[in-house]
């Protein structure tokens, strides 16, 4: 029970997919449900067999799935897992997430079933359906799962609506990252999150051994390729996704175009541009601070030189700039403006993203000359650069989030193996805690030591407040400061859940238990007469002695008795003359005590004292 | 360590220390609880306003030429450089820069306020004043109360301010003793009262305030946990519920359960706090909102069909949203389309604006209009179409749309200052024009004073959804607290007759607060939260004694630090205890079963004693205990032992 386990289904030693199942305190939790871009077959979703070859149900299975944020590589197997893999219980995501979400959806549902003709996937009504199962969170909002299970959402910057999760069951607790940045950018602030101090941080590291340069820098290089680009009549293609690089990238544009006076056209590829704008307008509180604070007078998303892309421009002469869908260049509009401007040395590909293996933008990136598109050879002669904008957090930034949270331990996800094994050894020299990097399907179990919640009674309590502050110090029980020992039953109703510690006399009010002594006395008789004046009590003593060791004999306040300090064993002389009599009783606890006085006490009074 | 933890202290420090019509409950508690000292709320009586004379925006001869009151003992020199007071149909406002009240400052010492926990905006507008008291605590605010409080300050302040104002010294003893004794009444403690602050007061305010989310528990000096719960009232009110390890206390203020734009009120986490603090019930309690909402729609639309403009007196935030809302479709369905309306305020634009990006403080109705994507409140579209028009004020470019008849929106609700001021001199003359008050804050009659006399309709539909006393009742039978404490107002009085829907009636203990009541409360728990440290849990096995209930001594060393009680165990470990009853029959019977027979059983005075012939051994059963005597044969002794504890649990 004290072990969490993670496997990550998706997205261990891997970018894409990303779906990890966390087991704490009787609780499964789903991170995220995303798809694979780099396949088309099954392994494009997550693998959900490995839960329902358990014989469970998803939903009997998982207690919730949460999931990061917007970006399919997160999110795209909801529907399948929903509608057609039959998960029915909650699903958490913020507000931005689920407004968004179903739309990239959609585009990429009818890229592959409109375009491609794929069967066997979800239609738009499963998306519909799946979105309606949603429960929305806010940061920072601790919200209950269940009794034992909470969750809370922070601000994790890498695109609107990117959350952090925080999740809890008892006294063990995980946060999962999802994809964040540690850097605020032009519309979005950056990931916080404060010192919670979880037993275990998942964490992606998608840029793992990249401590990128400054992002000025960045920014002005990309600039001044992209001018130089349009200055010598070139064509600049620009995939991304409808939401998030898009709209940094159009600010970025915007206010440039803006500085330098130009009037080269910008287009964004239509349909989503409009309504993305909008989403972003409607969640102002989601972006940076700057942007919050002017929005009323001027929103940063109602863009001036950015124009709606037709896809008669494709042919047009001259210099322009296209962004189009999808980032990754694996179909639709930015595929074929690709395949057209592909040829052309004077044209640039700026790849603003990352690109999973398998996807053209990856074979691009990869340098590769010829590449076969729907079944025709394309030479790459355009120029393509590679700019780092995804707002993922380096090296440093995940270095940082580790500081700010103090996890126990780390699990890594949501990167390239080599590039994690790399990390993994920079986490555990400078933190000191264990990594863990698991492959998919792999299990990790980390133990923790959680401490467990107990309702005390506040009588006991109030006995042990005065103890450790009423009390003479020679009467304590205890010496440290503000500490006090304390004796009661711990009583547990239904399981686990209620714990309480109560007095003795409250058992039996709660539960009708009582306290029950057993007790024992014997009389022994001392053999012979003694002298008036021997001291029996010292006689005792020194056989007491003898036979148990380490006792404490001491003499009663009334006199003619005796007792054995720390026990319940005691002594007391009923009668003299003729015969001494002894009265010894114990309790149970000390039996084994009392048993050895009984058997040897009398046969231990030295004889030469006693007159026969 | 202080036992005090076990108390709550509530200090309150605000009005009503006198009652004059309508006036409003305005809260400021300031509590301490396990050492931690929190204030809850600290409004702005802005109920003075009423004393003043108005701020006109341009010149109006009507106003100026409203006579000065003469004052006794005054030579009519002096009268004339004393020209303060204005007389109107027998009441006297000042004309001079209006002041405001701010909460009692003298019975606590504000430096030693840690928090401050905020309800919604309309509840701190006293906040740029702490500071001069030393307030120097946190400052805990949703997101929206934040920007929307802001909203509220800034306008007030650019309507007292916008214009230069004499600032005349009234408040000197000789005159207000000059004064007729009708208005020195109303004119009490007038040297604590307080002129608004300014522009930079409010940014350095709001600077410190904290803006929070529904749900977020805040840990306030590790003893208590502070959690905004939605209160239904307004975009981003909330009540609070404070939780100590040991109790929860409850602070419900303006509160609602109408379905109006906010998240719905919260009221499962409230449930049995051991303190609940009531607050700040409707103002109108007597005028049902849907049915003063259908009032309001009728006479406009009356007004507006007989060539009358319509005034709605108002704030620029709350129930403001609902009314552009319903005001458009009714406006459509009583066929008067083209009837342009117009928001005017310095804060029009941004209160609009701000309303439209908090969808996640909103009802699942307007939160689900995001998802489209669309505006949750429908004014933006209004505002787009060209339906809504909003003005900072009245100077600009209103003046190139401005066409009759219209629905104007303007503050101040008063009608003291602000461009309402405007509208009540260029339309008060004419009866075709109407002036619908909705905010009950404010004494419409009182608040009609100086535009008399006036020929224009006025009419009081008052909107306020906070609970009224039939559903706080219904709230409290619900929540059931173990103590309420709530404004002495809301009590019954002896003399009245005791109608749930007049006054609250709790079937619980409760305490009467008024200005400058302080109540203690025992917050008595039955339990305390620890830790059980996972070395002492490894050591502990319980045992089944009841179906369900499982039970284990425990002993172990408790560490009692602020916030944290942590159980561990102890080097030596005490011993077991045993646990139930002994019955000599059952001995006996076992005892036979082992072929011991030569057995009898005394009975003396109630104690069951088995003698064990031979003199071997005799057990004594006594209540509580059991007593194995005398057994000189050791074999015989253990086996009484075995044989009673297998009647005994062990624990």
């Amino acid at each position: 029970m004290s072990d969490i386990r993670i496997v990550p289904l998706g997205a261990g030693q891997d970018v894409g997919r990303s779906c990890i199942l966390v087991s704490m305190g009787g609780k499964n939790i789903m991170f995220d449900c995303g798809m694979h871009m780099g396949y088309n077959d099954e392994r494009r979703f997550p693998d959900f067999t490995y839960i329902t070859d358990t014989g469970q149900t998803l939903h009997d299975y998982i207690n919730c799935v949460i999931l990061s944020h917007f970006h399919l590589d997160h999110c795209g197997a909801l529907p399948y897992f929903t509608e057609m893999c039959g998960y029915n219980g909650p699903i958490y995501m913020t507000h931005p997430t689920k407004a968004i979400c179903p739309v990239l959806l959609e585009d990429f549902r009818r890229v592959c079933v409109d375009k491609k003709g794929e069967q066997n996937f979800f239609t738009s009504q499963m998306i519909k359906d799946c979105m309606r199962k949603v429960i929305t969170v806010n940061l920072h909002q601790c919200v209950k799962v269940d009794d034992q299970l909470e969750i809370k959402a922070y601000y994790a910057g890498h695109v609107l609506g990117a959350a952090m999760f925080h999740v809890r069951v008892g006294h063990q607790s995980v946060v999962y990252t999802g994809d964040y940045n540690m850097t605020p950018d032009r519309h979005l602030g950056s990931a916080w999150i404060d010192r919670c101090r979880p037993d275990l941080l998942i964490t992606e590291s998608t840029y793992a051994t990249t401590i990128r340069d400054s992002k000025r820098c960045r920014e002005r290089d990309f600039l001044k390729k992209l001018h130089e680009c349009l200055e010598r009549d070139g064509k600049v293609l620009i995939p991304v996704f409808a939401l998030g690089r898009a709209q940094e990238l159009c600010i970025l544009l915007e206010s440039y175009w803006e500085r330098m006076n130009l009037k080269y056209p910008i287009y964004f590829s239509t349909g989503l541009t409009e309504k993305a704008n909008h989403y972003y307008k409607l969640f102002i509180s989601w972006t940076n601070q700057k942007i919050k604070n002017t929005f009323i007078h001027r929103n940063m998303f109602d863009f001036k030189h950015i124009k709606a892309f037709d896809r008669s421009y494709i042919d047009q002469p001259g210099p322009m700039i296209v962004f189009a869908t999808p980032g990754m260049l694996h179909a639709g509009l930015s595929l074929q403006i690709f395949k057209k401007w592909a040829e052309d040395e004077k044209n640039m590909l700026i790849m603003p993203g990352y690109c999973v293996p398998g996807t053209i933008g990856h074979k691009v990136l990869s340098g590769t000359k010829k590449i076969e598109i729907d079944k025709k050879l394309v030479n790459i002669r355009l120029s393509v650069q590679y700019m780092s904008f995804s707002a993922h957090a380096d090296a440093k930034g995940i270095m940082q989030l580790i500081q700010l949270a103090e996890p126990k331990n780390v699990l890594l996800v949501h990167g390239e193996a080599a590039k994690m094994e790399f990390l993994r050894q920079k986490i555990n020299e400078e933190f000191g805690i264990h990594c863990y990097m698991p492959a998919n399907g792999e299990t990790v179990a980390i133990a923790t030591t959680p401490s467990i919640s107990v309702n005390m009674s506040s009588l006991l309590f109030k006995r042990a407040l005065e103890e450790s502050i009423g009390a003479p110090p020679s009467k304590r029980l205890c010496s440290l400061p503000n500490s006090a020992v304390v004796d009661g039953l711990l009583v547990m109703k239904n399981e686990v859940i209620e714990v309480s510690l109560l007095t003795h006399k409250e058992v039996s009010d709660e539960i009708g238990l009582t306290r029950h002594k057993l007790k024992f006395s014997q009389t022994l008789t001392l053999d012979g007469h003694f002298l008036p004046d021997s001291n029996i009590l010292e006689l005792l003593t020194t056989s007491i002695n003898k036979l148990v060791p380490d006792s404490k004999v001491l003499q009663t306040k009334e006199g003619y008795g005796l007792e054995l300090s720390g026990t319940s064993v005691t002594l007391s002389i009923a009668q003299f003359l003729p015969q001494p009599l002894v009265n010894l009783t114990w309790e149970l606890q000390d039996d084994h005590i009392g048993s050895i006085l009984v058997m040897n006490l009398v046969r231990t009074i030295p004889r030469a004292l006693i007159m026969t | 360590m202080e036992l005090v933890s076990f108390l709550l202290y509530i200090l309150l420090g605000f009005f009503p220390k006198y009652c004059l019509g309508s006036r409003p409950w305005q809260p400021c508690y300031v509590i301490r609880v396990e050492g931690v000292t929190i204030m809850l709320d600290c409004t702005l009586d802005l109920f003075e306003l009423l004393n003043f004379f108005p701020l006109p925006l341009v010149y109006s001869e009507r106003l100026s030429s409203t006579p000065f009151c003469e004052l006794n003992n005054f030579t009519s020199n002096e009268q004339s450089e004393n020209n303060i007071f204005r007389e109107i149909i027998g009441r006297i406002l000042i004309d001079s820069l209006p002041l405001v009240r701010i909460p009692e400052t003298k019975l606590v010492d504000f430096s030693m306020v840690d928090v401050l926990l905020i309800s919604n905006c309309f509840s701190f507008l006293s906040l740029p004043y702490l500071f001069e008291f030393g307030f120097s605590g946190k400052v805990y605010a949703t997101e929206p109360t934040k920007q929307l409080g802001r909203q509220l300050m800034e306008e007030l302040c650019e309507f007292l301010y916008r214009l230069p104002t004499p600032s005349k010294n009234w408040r000197d003893e000789s005159i207000l003793q000059s004064l007729p004794e009708c208005a020195v009444k109303t004119l009490t403690d007038v040297n604590s009262w307080k002129s608004f602050y300014k522009s930079d007061d409010i940014t350095s305010a709001i600077s410190i305030v904290q803006g929070i989310s529904y749900g977020q528990k805040l840990d306030l000096f590790g003893s208590v946990q502070a959690t905004a719960l939605s209160s239904g009232y307004c975009l981003g009110s909330c009540n609070w519920l404070m939780e100590t390890k040991y109790s929860k206390i409850g602070y419900v203020s303006s509160s609602s359960t109408f379905t109006t734009h906010p998240c719905p009120m919260e009221r499962q986490s409230l449930l049995s706090c051991d303190a609940l603090i009531l607050s700040s019930l409707t103002n109108a309690p007597s005028a049902n909102p849907d049915t003063m909402l259908g009032e309001l729609c009728t006479k406009m639309a009356t007004t507006l069909r007989g060539g009358g403009n319509v005034l709605i007196p108002c704030y620029p935030t709350g129930v403001v949203y609902d009314l552009l809302e319903c005001l458009h479709t009714f406006l459509d369905n009583a066929g008067l389309v083209g009837v342009p309306v117009y928001m005017i305020s310095p804060v029009a634009k941004n209160s609009l604006s701000l309303a439209n990006i908090y969808a996640e403080w909103l009802c699942e109705a307007k939160q689900s209009k995001v998802y489209q994507p669309e505006h949750p409140f429908p004014h933006a579209e209004f505002i787009k179409s060209g339906r809504l028009k909003h003005f900072p004020n009245i100077y600009g470019d209103l003046g190139n749309v401005y066409q009759t008849p219209c629905v104007v929106f303007a503050g101040h609700p008063s009608l003291r200052c602000g461009d309402a001021v405007h509208f009540m001199e260029v339309w008060g003359s004419s009866s075709k024009n109407s002036v619908i008050f909705t905010e009950p804050g404010f004494d419409y009659l009182h608040a009609l004073t100086p535009y008399q006399p006036l020929n224009m309709k006025a009419f009081y539909f008052p909107i306020d959804p906070c609970m009224n006393f039939f559903v706080a009742n219904k709230l409290l039978k619900e929540l059931q607290p173990q103590v309420l404490i709530t404004p002495t107002d809301y009590l019954p009085s002896a003399a009245q007759t005791q109608k749930d829907t007049t006054c609250l009636q709790p079937e619980m203990p409760f305490y009467g607060v008024k200005r400058g009541s302080v109540v203690k409360v025992e917050l008595a728990s039955k339990y305390k939260k620890i830790e059980m440290t996972s070395e002492l849990a490894s050591t502990i096995f319980p045992q089944e004694i009841n179906p369900g209930v499982m039970a284990t001594s425990l002993s172990g060393l408790l560490t009692i630090r602020s916030g944290n009680n942590k159980l561990h165990p102890l080097p030596h470990p005490k011993p077991k205890n045993l646990w139930g009853h002994t019955n000599a029959q059952s001995l006996i019977e076992a005892l036979k079963e082992h072929g011991i027979t030569d057995i009898v059983l005394d009975k003396k005075n109630n104690q069951d004693i088995v003698q064990i012939l031979g003199g071997k051994a005799s057990v004594c059963f006594n209540d509580g205990e059991t007593i194995i005597q005398n057994c000189h044969d050791e074999k015989l002794r253990l086996l009484l032992k075995d044989m009673l504890l297998r009647q005994l649990i062990q624990l």
